[in-house]
């Protein structure tokens, strides 16, 4: 009777937000249970990777592991106020480098991560692992994640476009000798107005700029931890990119990766030249498949001859939090998966990642021909590099350091356009100014935080 | 002996508990989380009015109230215009099918932000987006035009005319459709020409419904956040160039957990907002005068 006194309509919407409720319900968000550990990921790549390495895992261990795939916003934002409030995370956490640092800005005793400096130096991983691919995970110098991955990165370059020309690169150690070589090539034969080809991917944004920076040994961070925007290489590597980009003959091209124009630029062949990190070149075997027998891999060139050769893109961790009282099992559910034989064959295999563990550099699967970049073995390519990949220091300041570099970098541009200045001479001296203000700027955002003036204090 | 009465008072209760447990409880929490430094609930310290003291020499605050400033001038100046020349478009009984184009034009309001801002995100794109080809084809345009690098602003009140001008032309359409004939017949009688009915009839019959569509426009632009959030993939863009304050806020309170400094923003949008509501009412009375 009760039931029958309302309209249908109204019925109807009950029924509706009953069962919307029932829903929620049943599928709120992975609780950490009692009779179970989770591992949190934020990548269907690496979640792929692990489902075997668990259930192998789970046969011989309680309580089982199970995997858990988070969008990589949502996996950060769950965890930092995870972290914040107390509310339960995972036993296992995968974090990018751009986000775990967000966890460092509190007092030292916030930090939600379990200190594995110890476990690491005991069980010998320090001396396993490449040394930098700690420094992102570093904090003050206790390490809070076990590294991922390495992330060198090489020179893709359209191999079918360049020697149909008639070019050779096999001689380009700096990037004023590849561009040269590629000069034929940047010319408007088609007459639209445009170079029918750009030597280089490269948007002066903050990210980008970042790659350059730290391959020239500047860099946006420095070991302490504390900005280093007035580095003299920052203000020289900036004005470089400024007129490769912007100059009167621009010798690259906006061609955003995992966008729609990024990779139309790439398969129409206008963009010649790209970075690649490994990872990146899973992503594009995926995304590109076109491109496949088109491409070689080689180093990058170097800003002199002689100096370094590769630079690092991107950055993963596995993390234990600190409210998790299962941390032995944790910590060998951490190794077996990052540091097994098997995860660094399929890891390679199935996303082209190299493993940061250094005595699998020799497996056989690292030197196989790689039809995708014209049968040149690219894993043993970026093995070759691994070693040199210039070091990263987190910092809650590190996003900030990011955009206010972008900012110079725009700010430089505008200037070299109103005074009609493409020289490096002209522009290094504004760019070292305008990075001094900037710089200026974090330092002034810095000392605003009390929680780390306090830290200062008591350390001292 | 005088018998108190309960009852209203036990009426009052579920509202009045609600009211203080999420209303009143949550704005002396504010004023006191913006007196405040914090990481995350747990870690707070007393800072006083130092939050505010930063704020007003915060550069990107600045940036920030300066972008949204622009919006909300491009939301109501750019905008408004236009939803009315529809409204007044589409309310002509000489225009056949008014009834689809109206449905048109309001169409873009039943698309929820995210997807407009993904739309957009394609369209403004350099070499493939639609804007850019289409331009090219008919101006000649250069095809890298770099709407989402250097024309953040442009592109945002482009997004957002396409989404809400629509919208606002349906108030405008309701308030057209409540103007006394009589007068605007008797107007032409006079000798009036088009303008000066516009002019001198319409507008002052729509003014209540005009001052309420700005007031809710410049609300809405100064609450901005979602379609530059999301068109400038999860930032502000070059620059900041799409940095609102809303924006800010949720980047200083969520991003970086800094709750004190976040609330102290709240504040002054809060009283930006009061202050221009205030504005609003006083320019309409007056008008009204």
């Amino acid at each position: 009777m009760f039931w029958r006194s309302f309209p249908p309509p109204a019925r109807f919407l009950a029924i509706v937000a009953a069962g919307s409720l029932i829903l929620i319900l049943f599928r709120s968000a992975p609780e950490q249970t009692a009779d179970q550990m989770q591992l949190w990921t934020f990548a269907r790549n690496h979640m792929l990777l692990y489902e075997p390495l668990i259930k192998s895992w789970n046969r011989d261990h309680q309580p089982p592991l199970k995997a858990h795939l988070f969008s990589g916003p949502a996996l950060e934002r769950r965890v930092l106020s995870g972290f914040l409030s107390g509310t339960p995370t995972a036993s296992l956490i995968e974090f990018e480098r751009s986000a775990v640092n967000a966890t460092f800005l509190g007092p030292r005793e916030a930090i939600g991560w379990t200190d594995l400096t110890e476990p690491i130096k005991r069980d010998g991983l320090d001396e396993l692992i490449v040394e930098n691919s700690f420094a992102p995970w570093t904090h003050n110098g206790r390490i809070y994640g076990l590294p991922h991955d390495v992330h060198p990165v090489l020179l893709a370059y359209r191999a079918d476009i360049i020697e149909a020309a008639g070019i050779d690169l096999s001689q380009v150690e700096t990037w004023d000798d590849y561009f040269e070589a590629l000069r034929p090539l940047m010319q408007d034969r088609d007459g639209d107005g445009h170079p029918d080809h750009a030597a280089l991917s490269f948007r002066l944004s903050s990210g980008d700029i970042e790659n350059f920076l730290l391959q020239a040994g500047g860099g946006l961070i420095d070991v302490n931890g504390e900005p280093m925007l007035t580095s003299p290489i920052n203000a020289r590597v900036l004005a470089h990119l400024v007129i490769w980009s912007s100059g009167p003959a621009p010798v690259t091209i906006e061609a955003p990766e995992f966008s729609n124009s990024g990779n139309s630029l790439r398969l129409q062949g206008r963009v010649l030249g790209s970075l690649m990190p490994d990872w990146l070149a899973g992503v594009w075997k995926s995304d590109l498949p076109q491109l496949g027998g088109k491409l070689k891999l080689m180093p990058l060139p170097a800003w002199e001859k002689g100096g370094r050769r590769t630079t690092v893109m991107g950055g993963t961790m596995l993390g234990i939090p600190k409210a998790n009282d299962r941390f032995g099992e944790s910590w060998k559910a951490a190794k077996t998966l990052y540091l097994s034989e098997e995860t660094a064959v399929q890891q390679f295999l199935t996303t082209n990642i190299i493993t940061p563990v250094k005595q699998f550099w020799d497996l056989p699967v690292f030197s196989q021909p790689d039809p995708y970049f014209s049968g040149q073995a690219s894993g043993q390519l970026f093995i070759a590099q691994a070693p040199q990949t210039p070091p990263r220091h987190p910092s809650p300041y590190l996003q900030m350091a990011r955009s206010r570099v972008g900012e110079a970098a725009l700010a430089l541009r505008q200037y070299a356009r109103d005074q009609d200045a493409w020289t490096v001479e002209a522009l290094r001296p504004v760019a070292e100014e305008l990075l001094e203000q900037q710089q200026a700027r974090v330092v002034r955002e810095m000392s605003r935080n009390h929680f780390r003036r306090i830290q200062e204090v008591a350390d001292r | 002996m005088k018998h108190r009465n309960w009852a209203p008072w036990l009426f009052l209760a579920p509202f009045l508990l609600l009211f203080t447990l999420f209303t009143v409880w949550p704005l002396i929490k504010a004023v006191t989380l913006a007196l405040q430094q914090t990481y995350g609930p747990d870690y707070t310290l007393w800072i006083g009015l130092e939050n505010f003291a930063y704020l007003f020499t915060d550069p990107l605050f600045w940036k920030a109230l300066t972008n949204t400033v622009i919006f909300a001038a491009g939301s109501i100046l750019i905008q408004l215009p236009i939803s009315l020349g529809l409204a007044l478009l589409l309310n002509r009984p000489d225009i056949r099918g008014r009834s689809i184009f109206r449905l048109i034009f309001f169409s873009p309001a039943l698309f929820g932000t995210v997807f407009v801002a993904i739309l957009f995100s394609l369209i403004f794109e350099k070499h493939t987006g639609l804007l850019n080809i289409a331009l090219n084809q008919f101006f000649g345009w250069p095809l890298d035009f770099p709407w989402l690098q250097e024309f953040v602003m442009p592109a945002l009140i482009l997004s957002a005319l396409w989404m809400y001008a629509g919208f606002n032309m349906i108030y405008f359409l309701a308030a057209l459709q409540s103007v006394d004939h009589s007068l605007l017949e008797a107007a032409k009688i006079d000798g009036a020409n088009a303008w000066q009915r516009f002019l001198n009839v319409t507008l002052p019959q729509i003014a209540p419904v005009a001052g309420f569509v700005v007031l809710l426009s410049l609300l809405g632009s100064f609450q901005l956040f979602e379609l530059p959030y999301l068109l400038l993939n999860q930032g502000a863009g070059p620059d900041n160039q799409g940095l609102t304050i809303v924006m800010y806020l949720f980047q200083t309170g969520f991003e970086t957990g800094d709750l004190g400094y976040a609330s102290a923003i709240g504040w002054v949008l809060a009283i930006v907002l009061v202050a221009l509501a205030i504005l609003q009412r006083r320019l309409a009375r007056r008008w009204e005068m």
